[in-house]
């Protein structure tokens, strides 16, 4: 028997060509009589090809794995094979003095260091944060200076990324909250440091580390699944005050699912609707409008990915599904230079990653709806996959309609699949599909349908500890169609749609703890069908209408410094360029200058060939903002942003409806500019569990799209003839008090605004109001949210939400008479009244089953009762002509309290 | 909302209409959880009566009309309202006063102004409970002649439009006004006359003179829609082909002879613009599906409240005029026409010495032929009989609009 000494030095010759692991492994055990350990799955993708003669085991291995992620070790008479990261056998817990690291750790200075993925659930918690993590290659004196520290921040259960969670080391006070990939990079002095990580509805945990050089630490936190005491702290608000950023709303869907919706399904969107400075025209409608911005000015992002349409079912569902949602954050003031396009606010929708240690999933049951997600490893600790669908069977709810109505049916589905790949340390994929489809259709006679699909891939590469990029490759499609066979002479088929072919790049560097750089680019190609109608049916005597496909290109760069001047003042300046190109081919109607865009005063038309650049419009967007921190929980911030927006909503209604259609700017149509500056003053009290912030803005917005009277927007040929370009100004005062802790959490916010519009310019066509500033449709001056979630027991709470705003403004017919030979109805100004003012109260009951961490399946209860109090809210007013006689009405769609049940099963 | 019911649907306005109309419908459906209920904020209830000014300040030769009348509840059925006893002028600023005078219910007149034209104008009208609006001082714009009115025949009827042009480039923008006339006849014709005056009773139905026809009657329509055109965008200023109006295929219009009147005016940007905007309001009502309505603009106020609304908008000019005739033979293949009525041979019979039978004293019915005695069917008494029909067969006022006094201007074929 030789002893470990000998063999380690035994010398031997190999010869492998393309060698598999199996192979080479059974080839070495022969030839030295060591035993290997390795997992066959980590190292499907090796393959050995490598001559040599009289080498140490040590020598081949360093040749066979030299240049690659794989790693080895030798302890006795074991060789233990690793990927991505060395295994240590010293034992770990450092020593300042510890003895000289063996021969195979001075010849690999590698970064790696954790290797808690697998070894975390048998070491005690209390170890982990106890145990000291080496970073970087090991000295014997720590050198001056500093060394960066790089890493993820994952959920040890699931593996899923956790997003904004605090990195900060309180001894110099240097920290930052990790990206969307749960991603963070730290700069800190060598040397011993104890980090306390935070995150949202994650315990807190810390972790103790001697930085020798710049290295990697992956830290994995446990889930809170009771609220202890100890961990009231999130995350999210010390980032509240510390951040630079302002007006940035963001909510897990934890707190989205304590919010009653009226048919017991949490809902994305209806509680981004309860935050300060978000408006919507009226229940039953998705869009929504931010600090004076019209539905269209919001850039709505899933993963990435731009949702078009984000309704079900006539508005009364968002599009996006509850149990795949991981949280969403609502840009109003500051937004990131790396966005564009919209001018009002950004909307990003982060779906979870599956789980990358096992197979799990949940099932919800409700009135309307039914959902079922799935997710677990594809190949365990390295890619995951998240499946989530929801469909409806809301027909028995038409069929309590009258009996004229019988033959109607709605239905939708969503689906979406998510799959993360980790490749390696520096390479993950990130891909991701969504598809929703509705469909309805009126007593068997008009059908209507709509979809968004959408998918994209996103590659994430770390050059470095202090730099990373994305790559992002994508295309969002949406589309509705009408048809209508009812009558076989004048069947029809109607459709738009919109494709959108998104590249993005975007690099993220961190300079020093002081200074963060962001820079990157995106181009998208816009092509847009505006309406084709055919005839549908052999009978059908419809000529073809169609309006001319659109192509346009919307290119940008950036670049974005976050820069700490002071510890206490610090601020974050942006700048993107965007270039936008028309494009043909498309026929271009020239209007006489000084004159409105009417049929008669065309005075020429240009046709232009494929790919011919027609017009362009470029030009700069600032995003500045700065914060100043007074005293550790107190700061102010001012920001500074402009937008340019290039695709416009064109829609009769204040909301989105689905027979709503887009338009690219053109040269008649100018993109819409918006400038905003906004003020703000945030405070959290009682350890971080109570946060305030008062907000103020001011905003305007250049080209804004009104519409002429008697506007028809579908299958316009000359659409430009319809539009008119507005001014706009908004300003408002939001103020927010904010508990996520403790027994009771929730939000209290009021909000006051305005909005107005002015159309004072002759030439464009008719003036409004005679030139005056009148008051945009979404105009809801006073606006009061109260979202309240009491926990009685860890199985049982209970939550109450009260919402007041200002009615609507709208224009009434007030008098008629005769002129011109027929009868005429005299209007009020434009929106010069409104209608009664809105109140709600919501309730419901949120029971938990047993919290027995080991069973099979977990199940709740949601129950609850919408619109508490009864009152007919004004959904719309209208005015209907019956025997000349025109009366008003006032149509309330939940005027009784209704009660709602869904039960929820994970597993 | 009757049209939404409707299931064909041409346009895609109503298209949107519809989704709209389901989505309420859906929650409509839910008659635990929706109501309509009655809405009449009071602004729309209150009585808003704006005086509403209509007309146009005839520079030339031509007669001033200005009508008068005050909006109404839009719940009122009745949508006309003139407003009586205002005192009206016109005048210059510089001296030049003419009034004009009521001639009929909220209808002002004066005889030709013959005014300068290059002077501005302006309307002033006090109404009866004391308040005094005035329009702005206008230009007078000079009509330029219609070059030629003329139809063309096509496949959905008879399209009639006009011409003009204005050599100094001045006019720009102008307005139509139109009035048709047409000669509508009723199915049948008869020569006699229910005439109970004369003492004899047999001569109760006697032959009508020419006055006392009524087979022939003629039909004046008034414009119901706006005609406006611009030459704005052109290079010089050219108005050809301007679609007067249509006549669509079958009409009874063209069954017989039948006659236009094109006015034409002059106006200005702004009094476009009214126009135009007027014309885009058309009959839509706020409802949630509808555009945006545009406000009313006018060039009058009220003098002693300014805040009180005005509707209407004064322009002066001279006015031009062109009339021509169509022929039913100079349309070709425009359809025959088959009455809607079925028209039976029909007579009516009283007892002697009893008035006459109700149907004929009142017009209902009308005598084709003399009266004789007797022949009444189950009268045994003595009893007058006369052979009549239906008035609607033979009396052509019974038609809307009906006149049988043939217009001055009327040039038979």
């Amino acid at each position: 028997m030789v002893s470990a000494q000998d063999s380690a030095n035994k010398l031997i010759s190999v010869d492998f060509s393309q060698a598999k692991i199996e192979q080479f492994v059974s080839d070495l055990e022969s030839k030295t009589g060591y035993h290997f350990y390795y997992s066959p799955v980590q190292f499907d993708s090796l393959k050995v090809t490598l001559q040599a003669s009289n080498k140490t085991l040590g020598q081949v291995l360093d040749m066979a794995f030299a240049k690659t992620d794989f790693h080895y070790t030798i302890k006795d008479q074991f060789v233990f094979l690793t990927k991505g990261r060395r295994l240590y056998t010293d034992l770990a817990v450092g020593f300042f003095n510890a003895p000289a690291a063996n021969n195979e750790a001075e010849k690999q200075p590698t970064t790696a260091v954790d290797y808690a993925d697998e070894t975390e659930k048998k070491v005690a918690e209390a170890t982990t944060e106890n145990k000291i993590y080496e970073i970087g290659i090991k000295t014997n004196n720590i050198k001056s200076g500093t060394a960066t520290l790089a890493g993820y921040v994952r959920n040890i259960k699931t593996g899923e990324a956790i997003i904004g969670a605090s990195v900060f080391d309180p001894d110099s006070k240097v920290g930052l909250a990790t990206d969307q990939f749960g991603y963070y990079s730290l700069t800190l002095s060598r040397g011993r440091h104890t980090l306390l990580i935070r995150g949202l509805g994650m315990k807190d945990t810390r972790r103790r580390i001697i930085l020798y050089s710049d290295g990697k630490l992956n830290i994995e936190m446990q889930e809170q699944v009771t609220s202890l005491k100890e961990v009231q702290i999130s995350a999210e608000k010390v980032a509240n005050v510390r951040s630079v950023e302002m007006g940035v709303n963001k909510l897990d869907i934890k707190s989205i699912k304590q919010i009653p919706t009226a048919f017991g399904e949490a809902d994305v969107l209806k509680v981004v609707l309860t935050l300060p400075g978000v408006q919507t025209v009226g229940e039953a409608t998705t869009g929504f409008n931010v600090r004076g911005g019209s539905a269209d000015q919001n850039l709505i992002l899933l993963n990435d990915a731009t949702i078009y349409n984000p309704s079900h079912f006539f508005g009364f569902f968002s599009a996006f599904d509850p149990d795949i949602v991981k949280n969403i954050e609502l840009y109003k003031s500051t937004i990131p230079e790396k966005y564009g396009g919209r001018l009002s606010s950004v909307l990003d929708v982060t779906d979870r990653d599956g789980n990358t240690k096992k197979f799990t999933g949940s099932a919800g049951i409700g009135l309307l709806t039914s959902r079922l997600n799935i997710e677990g490893p594809i190949i365990k600790d390295k890619t995951s996959f998240i499946f989530g669908g929801r469909t409806t069977y809301s027909d028995w709810l038409l069929s309590l309609l009258p009996n004229a109505y019988k033959n109607s049916s709605a239905s939708f589905y969503d689906l979406n699949l998510g799959i993360t790949s980790q490749l390696d340390d520096k390479n993950t994929i990130y891909l991701m599909g969504y598809m929703s489809k509705d469909n309805f259709r009126l007593n068997s006679d008009t059908t209507y349908a709509y979809s968004n699909k959408n998918a994209n891939i996103k590659w994430k590469h770390n050059f470095n500890n202090k730099l990373y990029s994305v790559v992002l490759a994508g295309i969002d499609h949406y589309d509705y169609s009408i048809a209508s066979t009812e009558n076989p002479i004048d069947g029809y088929k109607l459709n738009f749609g919109i494709n959108q072919y998104n590249f993005k790049t975007d690099f993220n560097y961190y300079v020093n703890p002081k200074n963060t750089i962001d820079f990157g680019l995106s181009a998208i190609y816009y092509k847009l069908n505006p309406g084709n109608e055919q005839p549908d049916g052999a009978k059908s005597l419809v000529i073809p209408d169609v309006v001319a496909q659109e192509q346009a290109m919307e290119n940008a760069i950036y670049l974005g410094d976050k820069y700490d001047i002071t510890s206490d003042l610090s601020i974050s300046a942006g700048i993107r360029y965007s270039l936008y190109a028309y494009l043909g081919p498309q026929t271009v109607d020239h209007y006489a200058p000084n004159l409105p865009k009417e049929a008669v005063n065309v005075t020429d038309s240009t046709t232009y060939g494929k790919n011919k650049i027609i017009n362009t419009y470029s030009g700069p967007e600032l995003r500045l903002s700065a914060r100043y921190n007074i005293g550790d929980d107190m700061s102010v911030k001012a920001a500074y942003n402009s937008m340019r927006q290039y695709i416009h909503l064109v829609s009769n209604t204040t909301a989105i409806s689905p027979t709503d259609s887009y338009k690219l700017s053109d040269p008649n149509i100018k993109p819409q500019l918006g400038q905003q500056v906004s003020l703000g003053w945030y405070r959290n009290a009682k350890a971080n569990t109570i946060e305030t912030s008062i907000e103020v803005y001011y905003k305007t917005i250049a080209n804004y799209l009104d519409y002429r009277s008697g506007a028809t927007l579908l299958l316009n040929q000359h659409i430009e003839q319809d539009l008119i370009n507005t001014k706009g100004k908004a300003y408002g005062v939001e103020f927010l008090v904010r508990k996520t802790a403790g027994k009771l959490n929730g939000w209290i916010s009021y909000t006051y605004s305005r909005t107005f519009l002015r159309q004072d310019d002759p030439f464009a066509g008719e003036l409004i109001n005679g030139g005056d500033w009148y008051p945009a449709n979404y105009d809801k001056p006073h606006d009061f949210n109260f979202n309240g979630n009491y926990r009685f027991s860890h199985r049982f709470s209970v939550s109450l939400d009260v919402t007041y705003s200002t009615g609507r403004p709208i224009t009434l017919p007030i008098a008629k008479y005769e002129y011109g030979g027929s009868e005429r109805v005299f209007y009020s100004d434009r929106n010069a009244y409104r209608i009664p003012d809105y109140f709600r109260t919501d309730f419901s009951m949120n029971i938990e089953g047993n919290h027995k961490v080991h069973q099979l399946t977990h199940n709740s209860w949601s129950i609850g009762v919408y619109n508490l109090t009864g009152r007919a809210n004004a959904y719309s007013t209208f005015f209907s002509e019956q025997g000349g006689v025109i009366n008003g009405y006032q149509l309330s769609i939940f005027a009784k309290p209704i009660p709602f049940i869904n039960y929820n099963i994970r597993f | 909302m009757e049209s939404l019911l409707n299931p064909a649907f041409g346009n895609d306005m109503e298209r949107e209409k519809q989704y709209w109309f389901f989505l309420l419908t859906v929650a409509a459906g839910w008659s635990l959880v929706t109501c309509r209920k009655p809405y009449s904020p009071p602004v729309i209830s209150g009585n808003n009566d704006y005086l509403v000014v209509e007309g146009v300040i005839a520079a030339g030769s031509d007669s001033t009309i200005i009508n008068l009348s005050r909006t109404v509840r839009i719940a009122n059925v009745n949508a006309i309202n003139p407003e009586k006893g205002a005192k009206m002028t016109v005048d210059d600023g510089q001296g030049a006063n003419y009034s004009l005078i009521e001639a009929d219910k909220g209808r002002y007149v004066s005889t030709s102004l013959n005014l300068d034209n290059s002077h501005r104008y302006r309307l002033s009208i006090t109404t009866a409970d004391g308040q005094t609006y005035v329009s702005a001082y206008v230009p007078v714009k000079v009509t330029p002649p219609i070059d030629s009115v003329w139809f063309r025949t096509n496949s959905t009827g008879v399209n009639i439009y006009s011409a003009a042009h204005d050599p100094s480039n001045n006019t720009r923008y102008y307005r139509w006004y139109y009035t048709e006339t047409y000669v509508y006849q009723a199915d049948l014709e008869t020569k006699y006359i229910f005439d109970p005056t004369n003492p004899d009773t047999l001569k109760w139905s006697r032959l009508r003179t020419p006055a006392e026809q009524i087979h022939t009657c003629y039909i004046t329509i008034n414009t119901s829609t706006i005609n406006i055109n611009t030459s704005a965008a052109l290079s010089s200023d050219v108005i050809a082909n301007n679609l007067i109006t249509e006549i669509p295929e079958g009409s009874e219009k063209l069954f017989h002879r039948y006659s236009i009147m094109v006015r034409q005016y002059a106006l200005t940007q702004d009094a476009y613009n009214f126009w135009a905007k007027l014309k885009k309001n058309t009959e839509q009502i706020g409802t949630i599906f509808d555009a945006q309505p545009s406000e009313n603009t006018t060039n009058l106020y009220c003098i002693s409240d300014p805040s009180k609304p005005v509707i209407g908008y004064v322009s002066a000019s001279t006015i031009t005029q062109k009339r021509i005739f169509i022929n039913w033979t100079q349309v070709p293949d425009w359809p025959p026409y088959i009455s809607p009525l079925v028209c039976r041979p029909d007579f009516a019979c009283w007892p002697k010495g009893s008035p006459p039978q109700q149907l004929l004293a009142f017009g209902e019915l009308v005598p084709t032929d003399t009266i004789r005695s007797g022949g009444c069917p189950g009268i045994d008494k003595p009893s007058w009989t006369v052979p009549a029909q239906g008035a609607v067969c033979v009396d052509c006022r019974t038609h809307p609009g009906g006149k049988t006094q043939k217009p001055a201007f009327w040039i038979d074929e």
